[in-house]
C-alpha cells in the first residue's frame, strides 16, 4: 500500500518536526549579532576560545545602523546574548532597558578616555569597546601634489583655484549633513550639546546656534557659493576618484573603494578656520550584553576573556579597516598606514553624543543642512530655526 | 475493526493529519513561549480542522474554514493587536513590564561593595526537593544558605569541608555535580540575595559570588524607589516612569495603558498635528491626481490602440504592459537613480538641473510620475476591455446619424466605459491612499519638513508617516501613536471606499 507508506512517512516527518521545534537550548551556545559583513571576522577571532570552552558560537549578521531592533526584540526574548552597535545608541538602549551595566567587568585601563566616555551613561559603563571609526579628509595627490592641506586657508584656496580653473567640479566631496559636516560645524563654532569631560549630561544647552556660530555662519554660505560643497547634496565619489575634486570626506568604509580605484590619496584631519584641527564625531563599535540574554554567565566570560583582549580588538579592526579601541592594539599599528592616519585624526575627534536626545538632534540638524544646501535658507537662520525646534522638542526653555 | 484497517481507511488523509500535527507542534511551542493568543489559535484551528474535515458531514464548512482561519490570523488579529497598542504608551523607553523596569533600575545601579572580594559558592538541593539553594561563606565568618526568596545562617557543624575549602557534605542537602550546576544556570543568572546588612549578593559565574551596595532600593509596600545616596524618593507617574518631586525620571520606564491619550494628542498636540495635516492633504491630492491622470492616460492609449488604422498593435500592447511586469521594487529604485539631480539620466538628457528629490514640489512631481508609470498599464488594460465591450452597432448608429467622433466619445463611449470602470476606479483610489512602496523607496517621504516633530516630509502619505513613527522614527519608535494613526488611516480609507461605492450605485441608477 503506497498510500499507507506515505502516511507513515508523513507521520515520521511531522514527528521529527515536532521534536525539532521543542526547545533545544544546548548548554553552551552563545548568540551574537554583529554588523553584516563582519560575521566571519568575529567567528575567526573567537574560534580558539570557543573550542577551548566547548562553546558553539552562533554569530549572525543582523545589525547595521541603530540598535539592531533590540529595544523591541530584547524584552520579547527574541534577542541574542550579545550584540554590537555604535556607541551613540547607548543612551537610547539604556532608556529602553535592554542592556546591562558592564562597569564591574570592564578593564578600563585598556581604553583611551574618549572611548570610555562614549560608552558611559548615567555614571555606568554599558559595553565593551572594539573599534573606533571616524571620517577624515582624503586629498587627491594627482590634483594636489603638495599633499594634505597645512591649514584651512591652504585648503580653501586650493579648492577655489581648481574649481575656477575648471580642473575640478567641486572642492570637497561630502554629504551635506550633520555627521559629515560636523568638522566644519565645529570649525565655525557650533556644537550639539555642551559637554563636560566628554560626557553629554546637559541636554538643556543646545549649541546649534551658539554665539560663535552666529558670528561665523556666513562663512558656510561663502563656502557653498565658492563650490567647496556641492549644492545638489549628492556624494559623488567618482568625482574624487576621477580627479575632478581635490578633497573628499571619507570614512574607513571608503578605503577599499579608493584602493580599488587605484588613485593616490592621503588621509589627514580637517583643518579648522581658527587654526589647528576641526573635530569630527568618532563612533565606537561596542559590544553590549542583552539584559534578557539566555547565557549571561557565558556572555560575560566571553566579554572579559575574548572581547576585551588586544588580539580581538586588532582582529576586528583590521577586518573592517577601523582603528582598534584597545590602546595596546592601537599602538601596534604601522604609523604610516591609512588606518593609523584615520586613528591619529580620531584621537582629536569627539565621541558622538550618546544621549537618547541625540535622535531628535539628527532630525532637526540634518534638515537645517538640507535647507541650507538647497538654498532655502542661509546657514545662520537655518541653524537658528533648528535650535529653536530642537529646544521645543526636548522641552528646554 | 483491526488497526491495520483503520490505518488503511485513513491513509488518504495522511496529508491532513501531518498538517494538523504540524499545527499542534507550533501551538505547543508558542504556548511554551507564553504566546497565548497564537498558541490557543493553532490548537483550536487544529481541532476545527479535524472536526470539519473528518467528523462533520456538512459541506459548506469545508470550503469556508481555511479562509476564515487565515482571515482571523492575518487580518483580525493584527487589527485587534494595533487596537490594543493604540491605547498604550508603547514606545522607545516604555517597552518593559513594570517589574522588569524596576529590576533594571535597581540592578544597573549596584555598586561593588567596598572591601568585599568575590567569594565562592556551592549549589545544593534539599533532600527530596528539586528547588535549588546556594551555600556560601560570607565575609569569612559564617556559612549562609538561601535563594532569592530567603537566606539564613547555618551552623558550621552541619557542614563538612575538605582542605581546599570545598563543601563535602551538608546535613539535609545534597551537593550538585558541575553538570547539574550548569543545568541551573538560568536560575543562577537571575539569583539575587539580600543580606540582612543590606548588601546584595549575586553570582558572577557558576562558582563566584560578588557583593554589591544598592544605589536605588525598591519598596513594594509604598511602590517607590529610594535613591540611597541622594536620599530622594521616586514614585510612579501616569506615564509609566519613576519620577521624583523635582520631575526627574529614572530610566527605563515601562508600558502602561494611557487610554485615549494617543488619539487626543493627534488632535491637540501641535507637534503632531502640524505635520499630520500637511501629510493628510498630500495623501488625498496624491490619490486623486494619480487615479485621474493614470486613468486619462490609460484611456487615451486604449482609444488609440482601438483605432483600426494602427498596425502591429500587439507589439505596442506588449510594450505597454512592461511596467506592470517588472517587479515594482526594482523599477522604483531605477527611477530613483534616474531622478538624481545633475548626474541623473533625466537631468543629463534634458540638460536641466532639477532638484528632483530634494525640493518639495519636484519630489511630489517625481512621485506622481513614477506612480503613473506603474499604474497606467492597469488602466490601459481595463479601458481597452471596456471599450471593446461597447457594442459596435451603437457607435455605428451614431456615426450614421452624423455625430462627430468627439461627440461619439463624450456622449456614448465615455459614459459606457465609466459605468463598468467606476467601481474599479474607486478601488484604485483606495489603494492609492495606501501607496506605500513608491514613497518609501523613491523619496523616503522626503524632503523632510523642518518643523515636523516626527519625520514627516513633503511626499509622505499617512501610511508612510505612520510607518516611520513606528519603526524608523528619529525620535525613537512610538508604536502607541503609530497604532492610533493606523486606526485613523483605516477609517479614512473605509470611509472613502464606502462613499465612493454608494456614489457608484446612484450612477448605475441614472443609466
Amino acid at each position: 500500500m503506497k498510500l499507507q507508506r506515505l502516511g507513515v512517512g508523513l507521520l515520521g516527518v511531522s514527528l521529527a518536526f515536532f521534536g525539532s521545534i521543542a526547545p533545544a537550548q544546548a548548554a553552551g551556545t552563545l548568540t551574537i549579532w554583529v554588523n553584516s559583513g563582519e560575521e566571519a571576522a568575529y567567528k575567526a577571532a573567537s574560534a580558539d576560545w570557543a573550542a577551548k570552552n566547548h562553546v558553539t558560537m552562533n554569530i549572525v549578521a543582523k545589525c547595521g545602523l541603530g540598535d539592531c531592533g533590540l529595544s523591541k526584540l530584547g524584552p520579547a526574548g527574541a534577542g541574542p546574548d550579545l550584540f554590537t552597535a555604535s556607541h551613540d545608541n547607548t543612551g537610547s538602549l539604556v532608556k529602553s532597558g535592554v542592556v546591562t551595566s558592564l562597569s564591574t567587568l570592564l578593564n578600563t585601563s585598556s581604553y583611551p578616555k574618549d572611548v570610555l566616555s562614549g560608552i558611559t551613561f548615567n555614571n555606568q559603563k554599558w559595553g565593551v569597546p572594539i573599534s573606533v571609526s571616524n571620517i577624515a579628509l582624503a586629498t587627491n595627490l594627482s590634483l594636489v601634489p603638495g599633499g594634505a592641506p597645512k591649514n584651512w586657508k591652504d585648503m580653501e584656496s586650493t579648492s577655489v583655484s581648481l574649481v575656477n580653473s575648471g580642473k575640478a567640479s567641486v572642492g570637497i566631496v561630502t554629504h551635506l549633513d550633520g555627521y559629515f559636516l560636523q568638522p566644519f560645524f565645529d570649525s565655525v563654532g557650533g556644537y550639539v550639546f555642551s559637554s563636560k569631560n566628554g560626557a553629554y549630561t546637559n541636554t538643556k544647552q543646545v549649541g546649534l546656534y551658539s554665539k560663535a556660530l552666529a558670528k561665523n555662519a556666513s562663512l558656510m554660505d561663502t563656502w557653498l557659493s565658492e563650490k567647496l560643497f556641492d549644492k545638489s547634496n549628492t556624494y559623488d565619489g567618482s568625482a574624487f576618484s576621477n580627479g575632478k575634486a581635490p578633497y573628499a570626506i571619507v570614512g574607513p568604509w571608503s578605503i577599499d573603494g579608493l584602493d580599488k580605484a587605484g588613485i593616490k590619496y592621503e588621509i589627514s584631519g580637517i583643518p579648522s578656520v581658527n587654526g589647528g584641527t576641526a573635530r569630527a564625531f568618532s563612533g565606537v563599535t561596542t559590544m553590549y550584553l542583552n539584559r534578557f540574554a539566555k547565557q549571561k554567565f557565558l556572555a560575560k566570560q566571553y566579554l572579559s576573556e575574548v572581547v576585551q583582549t588586544t588580539a580581538f580588538s586588532s582582529a576586528i579592526s583590521s577586518a573592517n579597516n577601523s582603528f582598534p579601541a584597545n590602546s595596546i592594539a592601537a599602538s601596534k599599528l604601522d604609523k604610516n598606514s591609512v588606518v593609523a592616519k584615520f586613528g591619529a585624526y580620531g584621537a582629536v575627534c569627539i565621541p558622538t553624543p550618546n544621549v537618547a536626545e541625540m535622535n531628535s538632534v539628527w532630525t532637526y540638524w540634518n534638515n537645517a543642512f538640507a535647507d541650507w544646501a538647497s538654498g532655502k535658507a542661509k546657514f545662520g537662520p537655518a541653524m537658528q530655526a533648528a535650535a529653536k525646534n530642537l529646544n521645543a522638542a526636548l522641552g528646554n526653555k | 475493526m483491526k488497526i491495520s484497517q483503520i490505518i488503511r481507511r485513513n491513509s488518504r488523509f495522511a496529508i491532513s493529519y501531518g498538517f494538523v500535527l504540524v499545527l499542534l507542534g507550533m501551538a505547543l511551542r508558542l504556548l511554551q513561549d507564553q504566546s497565548w493568543f497564537l498558541g490557543f489559535f493553532f490548537t483550536i484551528s487544529a481541532c476545527l480542522i479535524i472536526y470539519v474535515y473528518s467528523i462533520s458531514k456538512k459541506i459548506p464548512g469545508k470550503y469556508l474554514l481555511p479562509g476564515v482561519l487565515l482571515l482571523v490570523l492575518f487580518q483580525i488579529y493584527p487589527a485587534f493587536y494595533s487596537g490594543v497598542v493604540a491605547f498604550t504608551n508603547d514606545s522607545n523607553g516604555h517597552q518593559l513590564s513594570k517589574e522588569q523596569a524596576i529590576s533594571a533600575i535597581v540592578q544597573d545601579n549596584l555598586i561593588p561593595a567596598e572591601g568585599v572580594a568575590p567569594f565562592k559558592y556551592f549549589v545544593v538541593e534539599a533532600h527530596g526537593k528539586k528547588s535549588m539553594q546556594i551555600l556560601f561563606k560570607y565575609q569569612n565568618s559564617h556559612y549562609w544558605l538561601g535563594n532569592s526568596d530567603s537566606v539564613k545562617q547555618i551552623s558550621d557543624s552541619a557542614i563538612r569541608i575538605d582542605p581546599q575549602g570545598n563543601i563535602v557534605s551538608i546535613a539535609g542537602y545534597s551537593t550538585l555535580s558541575p553538570n547539574e550546576v550548569e543545568s541551573h544556570s538560568t536560575e543562577l543568572q537571575s539569583l539575587q540575595i539580600k543580606m540582612p546588612n543590606g548588601l546584595y549578593i549575586q553570582p558572577q559565574d557558576l562558582s563566584t559570588l560578588e557583593a554589591f551596595t544598592p544605589n536605588y532600593t525598591y519598596s513594594t509596600a509604598s511602590d517607590s524607589i529610594t535613591d540611597v545616596t541622594a536620599n530622594t524618593v521616586y514614585r510612579p507617574n501616569n506615564n509609566g516612569q519613576m519620577v521624583n518631586s523635582a520631575g526627574d525620571a529614572l530610566l527605563p520606564g515601562w508600558k502602561v495603558n494611557v487610554g485615549w491619550r494617543n488619539f487626543s494628542s493627534i488632535i491637540h498636540d501641535q507637534e503632531i498635528k502640524r505635520p499630520l495635516l500637511a501629510v493628510l492633504i498630500w495623501t488625498f491630492i496624491n490619490a486623486i491626481l494619480l487615479v485621474v491622470l493614470s486613468f486619462l492616460f490609460g484611456l487615451a492609449l486604449a482609444l488609440v490602440m482601438n483605432s483600426s488604422h494602427l498596425k502591429s498593435k500587439r507589439i505596442y500592447r506588449t510594450i505597454y504592459i512592461i511596467p506592470m511586469a517588472i517587479p515594482s521594487v526594482l523599477s522604483i529604485l531605477v527611477w530613483a537613480g534616474l531622478f538624481t539631480a545633475n548626474s541623473g539620466v533625466i537631468d543629463r538628457i534634458f540638460h536641466i538641473s532639477t532638484p528632483w528629490l530634494t525640493n518639495s514640489f519636484w519630489a511630489r512631481i517625481a512621485v506622481l510620475i513614477v506612480e503613473i508609470w506603474l499604474s497606467f498599464p492597469y488602466m490601459f488594460l481595463i479601458c481597452s476591455g471596456a471599450i471593446q465591450s461597447i457594442p459596435n452597432e451603437i457607435v455605428e448608429a451614431a456615426a450614421i446619424d452624423g455625430a462627430p467622433p468627439l461627440k461619439i466619445f463624450g456622449l456614448i463611449k465615455l459614459p459606457l466605459v465609466m459605468r463598468t470602470l467606476a467601481p474599479l476606479l474607486v478601488a484604485s483610489g483606495a489603494a492609492a491612499l495606501n501607496n506605500f512602496g513608491v514613497v518609501y523607496l523613491l523619496t523616503g517621504g522626503g524632503p523632510i519638513f523642518s518643523n515636523s516633530n516626527g519625520n514627516a516630509g513633503a511626499t509622505d502619505l499617512l501610511i508612510s508617516y505612520t510607518y516611520k513613527l513606528a519603526f524608523n522614527s528619529q525620535e525613537g519608535s512610538n508604536y502607541g501613536l503609530a497604532s492610533a494613526l493606523s486606526i485613523l488611516n483605516f477609517f479614512l480609507i473605509a470611509g472613502v471606499s464606502i462613499y465612493g461605492l454608494r456614489r457608484m450605485k446612484t450612477m448605475e441608477g441614472v443609466n
